[in-house]
Formats: C-alpha cells, sequence, structure tokens
C-alpha cells in the first residue's frame, strides 16, 4: 500500500514551554481510514493542525513524499470542527464553488463540480441557501462536501461527530465509509470510528500510547480507561 | 430600491474608509453622529445594536484613557474607529452580498474586494455574535446589571470576548488558507 501521509518525530510545544505533543511517528496508506482517538486535552486538535501546517512544529510530516505545500496542498480536503470557520458565502453553491475558482477551475467546471459534490451529500435541494440556516448534521455535510468537491486524495477531518444527533452521526459515517480515499479522522467518538477505521492511535497526553486495529483497540478496556477514554 | 441600497452601501463604505483622513474635531464629530444615526437605523432595537457596537466602544475607551492617563499625546483614532465601525457594519447591514457576488466574476479585478469585503462581513458576524452569546451568559450569572461585581464580571466578559473571537478569526482564517485562499 503506498503511503500517503508520514509522520517522525513530530514535537510541539508552546512559547510557554508547555510541550504538547511528543514523538509523534505514524503513515496512512492510500484510501485508509484511520483514527485518532483521545481524550479532551489529548492533543488531537493539535496534532492534526501541526500536519496541516498551521502549527509549526519540529519533525517530519510528509504528503504524497513531500513536504506539506502549496503545490500539494490541492490534494488535501480539510473539514473542521466547526464548520461556520469554513462556510461564509450567501450560499452553500458559492461555498463549495469557490475554493474550485480559486484553484482555476473555470465557471461552468466548478459549478458541476460542486452540485456533484453537495448531490453525494444529499444537499442538493438547500444549495442556494446560507449555511447559516441549515441544520448542524446539514452544516457538517455542507463543509465535507466543500472539502470533497477539489477531489483531494486524503482527507482531514476534526472531530466530526461533535455535537450531532444519533441520525446525523449515522449519515457523516455511510457518507464517509463510501469514500475510497485516505482518511485522518480525530474524535473521541468510540462508536463512530468502529464502524469506519481501520486502524486507531490512541493520544495521552500529547504521546501515542498505542496503535493497531480498531478492533483491538477497542476491546483494551483498560487502555480505553488510562486514555481518559471510557 | 435595488440600485438606492448599492448606492447607499457604497456611500457608507466610502465614509468608513474616508472617516481615517479627517484631522478636524468638528467634522469628526459630525461624522460620529451621522455614523451613529446610519448604524442605529439598520438595527430593530437599539438596545442589540448598542449591544453589538459594546467591544468597539470598549476598545475605544481603553484606548483613550490609556493615551490620557499615561501621558501620552491624545489622537482621535478611538473616534474615527468607532466612526468607522458604524459606517462599515450599517453598509455590510445594508447590502444584498449575494447579488454583489453573483455580479462579480471570479476573472474581475473586483473580485478579490469582494471576497475580501465578505471575509470582514463574516468576522463582524462572528464578533456580535460572541458578544450577544457572552452578554446574554454574563446577564443569567449576575443579579443585578450595576453594582457590586457587576463591573468586575463584565471585565470579565469582555476579556474573553475578544480571546475567544482571536481564537474564532485564528480557524477561520486557517480554514480559508487550506481552501486555497492563500495560493
Amino acid at each position: 500500500m503506498k503511503t500517503v501521509l508520514e509522520v517522525r518525530e513530530l514535537t510541539f510545544g508552546y512559547d510557554s514551554g508547555q510541550r504538547c505533543l511528543h514523538d509523534i511517528n505514524f503513515s496512512v496508506g492510500e484510501g485508509e481510514c484511520v483514527g485518532i482517538v483521545g481524550a479532551n486535552g489529548a492533543g488531537k486538535s493539535t496534532l492534526l493542525w501541526c500536519l496541516l501546517g498551521l502549527l509549526k512544529a519540529k519533525g517530519v510530516v510528509n504528503v504524497f513524499g513531500e513536504k506539506l505545500s502549496k503545490r500539494n496542498l490541492g490534494r488535501i480536503g480539510v473539514v473542521f470542527q466547526n464548520p461556520e470557520d469554513q462556510l461564509f458565502m450567501p450560499t452553500l453553491l458559492q461555498d463549495v464553488t469557490l475554493p474550485l475558482l480559486n484553484r482555476g477551475a473555470t465557471a461552468d467546471a466548478a459549478a458541476e463540480k460542486a452540485q456533484a459534490a453537495l448531490r453525494s451529500m444529499g444537499l442538493e435541494n438547500v444549495g442556494h441557501r446560507p449555511a447559516s440556516q441549515l441544520s448542524l448534521g446539514e452544516r457538517k455535510r455542507a463543509s465535507l462536501a466543500a472539502a470533497l468537491a477539489g477531489s483531494p486524495e486524503i482527507l482531514f477531518l476534526d472531530e466530526p461527530t461533535a455535537e450531532l444527533d444519533g441520525r446525523s452521526v449515522r449519515q457523516l459515517t455511510r457518507v464517509l465509509t463510501d469514500l475510497p480515499i485516505a482518511r485522518v479522522i480525530t474524535s473521541h467518538h468510540l462508536d463512530f470510528l468502529r464502524s469506519l477505521a481501520s486502524r486507531l492511535l490512541v493520544l495521552w497526553q500529547g504521546k501515542i500510547i498505542a496503535e493497531g486495529p480498531t478492533q483491538q483497540i477497542l476491546s483494551d478496556a483498560g487502555l480505553l480507561e488510562s486514555a481518559g477514554l471510557i | 430600491m435595488k440600485s438606492l441600497r448599492i448606492a447607499g452601501a457604497v456611500l457608507m463604505l466610502a465614509a468608513g474608509g474616508g472617516i481615517a483622513g479627517l484631522a478636524t474635531p468638528r467634522w469628526l464629530a459630525l461624522g460620529l453622529l451621522a455614523g451613529l444615526i446610519c448604524y442605529l437605523a439598520m438595527w430593530r432595537s437599539v438596545t442589540r445594536a448598542l449591544r453589538a457596537a459594546l467591544p468597539i466602544l470598549v476598545f475605544a475607551l481603553s484606548l483613550a484613557a490609556i493615551q490620557i492617563i499615561f501621558g501620552m499625546p491624545v489622537t482621535n483614532l478611538a473616534a474615527k474607529a468607532v466612526a468607522s465601525f458604524f459606517f462599515l457594519t450599517s453598509a455590510f447591514r445594508m447590502y444584498p452580498w449575494a447579488d454583489l457576488l453573483a455580479r462579480v466574476s471570479p476573472d474581475s479585478p473586483l473580485f478579490p474586494l469582494t471576497l475580501y469585503l465578505l471575509f470582514v462581513r463574516h468576522f463582524f458576524f462572528i464578533l456580535t455574535s460572541e458578544s450577544i452569546r457572552l452578554l446574554r451568559a454574563r446577564s443569567l450569572c449576575i443579579t443585578k446589571p450595576y453594582g457590586r461585581g457587576s463591573f468586575r464580571s463584565l471585565v470579565a466578559a469582555l476579556g474573553s470576548l475578544f480571546e475567544r473571537t482571536l481564537l474564532r478569526a485564528e480557524r477561520f482564517y486557517a480554514a480559508q488558507l487550506l481552501r486555497g485562499f492563500a495560493e
């Protein structure tokens, strides 16, 4: 399996001297779905921000065999925890279209791709409405559509199930299961990851304390308890 | 009607930008008054309008107080900031932005400016929603709006507001960066 994301000896600390991530090592293969689990404050979101180059960390983060740069940024899709951070245009369709236009697509091609992305999320009927008028579940799927419209080869999702009801979680799970691309998901929603991720990394106080197949990790009650997950 | 709204919004945007060039206190006071009238006219409730303007008013008052207390030259920056806020928020509330965006082609030199205005509008939306949420939370915690502890709780709420809006702005910036807006 070809490696799409490789992380070696990643360490990050804030200016105050507080160390948040220590010696993180892992890789993600093509089409693989990897979950990063950890209690609140374990460093999941910080790790994601470091992987995306939004925080400058020590160590190596290679995406598609090279350092993350503007050149390969277009091959990455990101879904933030709060959809309002991503969606701001007067209509949802424009929100999905805009990054495509910005990356040089023609207006027709961008509109076609955006419509297809919205359709795949079951949002084709709300494309003319602003994101602020949608339910949280719809907004989450809309930000996923915006990320997928650019045909990314790897998708990062930060706490995708946060504040979602059961039905919205099931809808999101269905959508994410069918995706053929590599996915890195941070969450502490274990049931959600059980049905989705093939491999889990357990983060505790900025360190990976366990890594392995999802079923194996989730059946280890002692480990989950020590990581603050149950 | 739409043309009038467009003209009004453009006029307010120009006034918001032009206020920075005013030097005489009399003209600045007039600008401030005109800005306040426009601003209040855009809201249905004066209380809500003033609540939404509270962070900028506190910022301006703090700035003026610091200049006076520490013996620094007292500039009219605070008044200009408030007047610009009044004009710019009024312009953002008045104009049908969806129409503007639909009219401006992505190849047009105006497109980056339109996007920038949308970013600013979204940030105002964040600032306003966070202010209203925090002030509502504060009003649920205190027994009396004025009196012992209320000033301290207001200061704490405003401090927290700046922190939260900064965090939200940072996340918004990061999200747009990843969507290719820095390319």
